[in-house]
């Protein structure tokens, strides 16, 4: 590839994984999703990346679950039931 | 309008994830707890103003977090000013994904993202500013789109939009000192690549 042709290339890139964010969240408009697309078929390293940012995703939301203790729900409920 | 005597059914089952929230937000469960009392106090009270078949889940997260905002924003310092203006798009994908060949780089990315234990998840979502927080908490964890996050934190939708991206930055920067701190990423790219040294 040509110097030339390498930064067109690389302005490409930027651009695409500057919508990553919006994109996965499924934020993007129709047309804005098409040249996504379009650019991912023909880029492996963004594609990669997309799917990176996707796994990451998915990890952040399952690591930071948290199990109310049972107790807790009873609390609530009792709390609530003073309250009334 | 919805019933008050059906706040019970309605509203409970919603319970247990407004509790994790609003661990996430406060960082203990002892505060927690009472945020997610008053939360739940609030809502019952209001629930006649409730507009039966709108979003009661995000209209009850908008109760936790003004409820979270009102009782402990007073109490904190103004938030530092964190610059993230260098931070870039993919960050953490940039970090680890320069090795040579695309099956090693998958293995490095394997690495890191299996690596992660869950409290550095939790240490890096809870460590965020504030104003970044709220936003990676409502969308990436529980899952609201940005015009729900909008009206749960009552700010123009292009405000989510910016605040997330910076914060999801700062949140990639954070779990890239925790995945050097554990020894996920090797020591070549660990000089290289992170900028900050241990």
């Amino acid at each position: 590839m040509t110097n030339e042709r390498k930064q067109v290339a690389d302005r490409s890139c930027d651009e695409t994984a500057s919508w990553a964010y919006h994109y996965l969240d499924g934020e993007v408009s129709w047309f804005r999703r098409v040249r996504i697309r379009y650019h991912l078929r023909g880029c492996d390293s963004c594609t990669n990346g997309f799917s990176f940012e996707e796994r990451l995703k998915t990890i952040v939301q399952e690591r930071c679950q948290e199990n109310a203790p049972p107790e807790l729900m009873e609390r609530l409920r009792t709390f609530m039931e003073e309250n009334e | 309008m919805a019933d008050q005597a059906k706040f019970e059914t309605d509203a409970m089952g919603f319970a247990p994830q407004l509790y994790s929230a609003a661990l996430r937000m406060t960082r203990n469960p002892a505060d927690a707890e009472d945020v997610l009392q008053e939360t739940f106090l609030k809502a019952y009270r209001a629930y006649h103003t409730f507009q039966e078949g709108t979003n009661l889940k995000a209209w009850l997260y908008r109760i936790l977090t003004n409820t979270y905002i009102n009782r402990y924003r007073k109490a904190q310092r103004r938030p530092s000013e964190v610059d993230l203006g260098e931070i870039e798009d993919l960050y953490l994908y940039r970090r680890i994904g320069s090795a040579e060949s695309a099956e090693a780089s998958r293995s490095a990315e394997d690495a890191v993202l299996e690596g992660f234990v869950d409290a550095d998840v939790k240490n890096a979502v809870e460590t965020l500013p504030e104003r970044f927080r709220l936003p990676v908490l409502l969308a990436d964890v529980e899952g609201f789109s940005y015009k729900e996050i909008a009206e749960i934190l009552d700010v123009p939708i292009g405000t989510v939009m910016s605040r997330l991206h910076r914060g999801r930055k700062a949140l990639q920067k954070a779990l890239w000192k925790f995945a050097q701190e554990r020894g996920l990423v090797d020591d070549e790219r660990k000089e290289t690549g992170g900028g900050s040294q241990l």
